[in-house]
């Protein structure tokens, strides 16, 4: 009777341990689909392991790392990785904060152009990348259109190493410039009013209260969008998937698409892993180094 | 004077900048849905017809091709199965975190989110092997269970600051007319929380829905989604944007109804409840 009782104290959520069964569930489950997956992929990259010679599969410690420093084609995609990762940032955040203060002044019609705004990010990425392969068609494609109305040169943005990877920046900018201007946005709208009061009272300049108010001031809300942004930058293949396939040669060629060209086209998994776990250490370091900080920041009143 | 000269001037320039972004960003919806409505010979016409007239051709060819209606249910079937199971399990474990004494709790949280940072290539191929020997490749089950992999952090970081949010009075009060905690937490915490949860519900299905690279990689001929199928449409139909672009416009069509809904909570749940 007494084991009735605290059972059903325990399913009402009466008792103090009550939370064990609202919380392991999903704890375990998803211990299970995040773990097993990891440490699957580390005991993968320490062995010789290729889908097309199966049998000489076999446990060579760190050769496939050994082998990964040494490779040109690693290092370039993760020239190719930063170089995207840092001038998309660059561009989003200055961009972002231009239209972020456009949009906290008086607009016409703001609440459509806001609307429209955000529709970048949120359609299918595969749509967009498909969107923009056929805008830059040199032949059919909207871009030659409109820079013959200006009289500019037709270019074959995708087909040249050189045009390649900035012109998937600039998709990259298009799609998630919107992202960050609404993440500084809400910080711009969440900033207190008294600095302001008191820099007017100042006579301060516009430039000078934006650069000794509002960007202090905003300071976690551009961390928060740096952070979110770069991890997310990090990872990027989908668009060199639709778009360019790596190419020409290697120069849309990120680590997540190296990666999977090692694994699905050379068949390499034990080389592909290694990449992946390097990847993960990198995500891992910059996550604990910025991430932590900034987003464990308890909100105020608690 | 002068002064408010340069208010005006500042206040058209912001206004044109923000329009012009706004078109911009618009403009391949406008371009999807044009296209979509052109006849072959429009559709490559250089210079663009702004003024055509309409054809419901593609629309017809797609909704009549089986094997993207396929896909088109597949992806809703698996984001449907997804934003259930990820609610399911992601609500009672925000709940227990925001109002319980559990030990650790900021390593929990952190935890949960590395499960989002970590690259998704990373655990693909680790899927892609175990999935070939347990014999779970193209099986809805399989990308489900990725995906809530994705989606079971993000709900319960979104979800906890909807029940921290809830104030624990209500509760006490209904508690004190006898309702058990559970009970409390159905008539109290869910109708305060039901914006949320429905926000939560929405973001989590256009990330499913929007998702590639694990449906590259583990989907196969029964289970494909709606955006592996599209590139589809590139290789086997040659370069025919009308029906690309019906496609796209058929794909995009559910996320941004979605995403116009939860307007208010799109940034917030980008972030992980990081931005209010």
């Amino acid at each position: 009777m007494d084991r009735k009782k605290k059972f059903i104290k325990f399913v009402t959520l009466e008792s103090p341990d009550s939370w064990k069964l609202l919380y392991y569930p999903g704890r375990i489950i998803l211990l299970l689909i995040t773990i097993i997956p990891t440490v699957y992929a580390l005991y993968l990259s320490l062995h010789y392991y290729n889908l097309g010679k199966l049998r000489d599969k076999k446990f060579i410690f760190l050769q496939n790392y050994i082998e990964l420093f040494q490779d040109e084609r690693f290092w370039n995609s993760l020239k190719v990785t930063l170089c995207f990762a840092l001038i998309s940032l660059a561009a989003e955040l200055i961009l972002g904060m231009l239209i972020a203060l456009g949009l906290s002044k008086k607009i016409k019609l703001k609440g459509v152009a806001q609307t429209a705004i955000l529709l970048p990010m949120i359609i299918t990425p595969v749509v967009v990348a498909l969107f923009w392969k056929m805008f830059y068609d040199p032949q059919f494609g909207n871009l030659s259109y409109f820079l013959s109305l200006l009289n500019l040169p037709v270019p074959d943005m995708l087909s040249y190493r050189n045009t390649a990877l900035p012109a998937m920046i600039i998709v990259d900018i298009w799609e998630w410039t919107p992202y960050v201007a609404l993440i500084l946005l809400s910080g711009l709208q969440a900033l207190p009013q008294e600095p302001y009061e008191a820099a007017r009272v100042d006579g301060a300049s516009r430039w000078q209260t934006f650069r000794y108010i509002t960007f202090p001031l905003m300071r976690s809300a551009v961390n928060i969008a740096v952070i979110f942004r770069f991890m997310d930058l990090f990872k990027w293949m989908d668009t060199v998937y639709v778009m360019t396939g790596g190419g020409p040669g290697v120069s849309t060629e990120t680590l997540s698409y190296y990666a999977y060209m090692n694994n699905f086209k050379f068949l390499d998994v034990g080389y592909a892993s290694a990449l992946c776990i390097v990847m993960l250490l990198i995500v891992m370091v910059i996550c604990n180094t910025f991430g932590k900080k900034i987003l464990l920041r308890e909100p105020e009143g608690e | 004077m002068g002064k408010k000269r340069k208010e005006q001037v500042l206040s058209v320039v912001t206004n044109v900048f923000i329009w012009v972004c706004a078109v911009i960003c618009a403009y391949p919806i406008y371009w999807l849905v044009t296209t979509a409505f052109k006849t072959r010979v429009d559709a490559f016409a250089v210079p663009p017809k702004w003024i055509f007239t309409p054809t419901l051709e593609n629309i017809k060819l797609i909704l009549g091709a089986e094997s993207f209606m396929r896909s088109y249910l597949n992806s809703a079937l698996i984001s449907f199965s997804t934003v259930f199971l990820a609610l399911f399990l992601g609500i009672p474990m925000a709940y227990a975190l925001a109002r319980f004494p559990i030990p650790k709790k900021k390593g929990i949280m952190m935890w949960l989110l590395s499960t989002k940072m970590a690259p998704p290539i990373l655990v693909a191929i680790p899927y892609y092997m175990i999935y070939k020997n347990l014999h779970l490749q193209d099986t809805h089950f399989g990308l489900i269970i990725v995906y809530l992999m994705f989606n079971l952090a993000f709900t319960v970081w979104m979800t906890k600051g909807f029940v921290e949010g809830v104030p624990i009075e209500l509760e006490e009060a209904a508690r004190i007319d006898g309702a058990t905690r559970l009970k409390a937490f159905f008539k109290v915490d869910v109708p305060v929380m039901k914006g949320g949860i429905a926000a939560t519900g929405i973001l989590c299905f256009i990330t499913v829905w929007n998702e590639f690279l694990m449906a590259l990689i583990l989907s196969g001929y029964r289970t494909k989604t709606a955006p592996i199928s599209i590139t589809g449409f590139i290789s086997f139909e040659g370069i025919r944007w009308g029906e690309i672009a019906a496609a796209g416009m058929m794909v995009a069509l559910p996320v941004i109804i979605m995403g116009v809904l939860v307007r208010d909570h799109l940034v917030s749940g980008l972030t992980m409840g990081a931005v209010k």
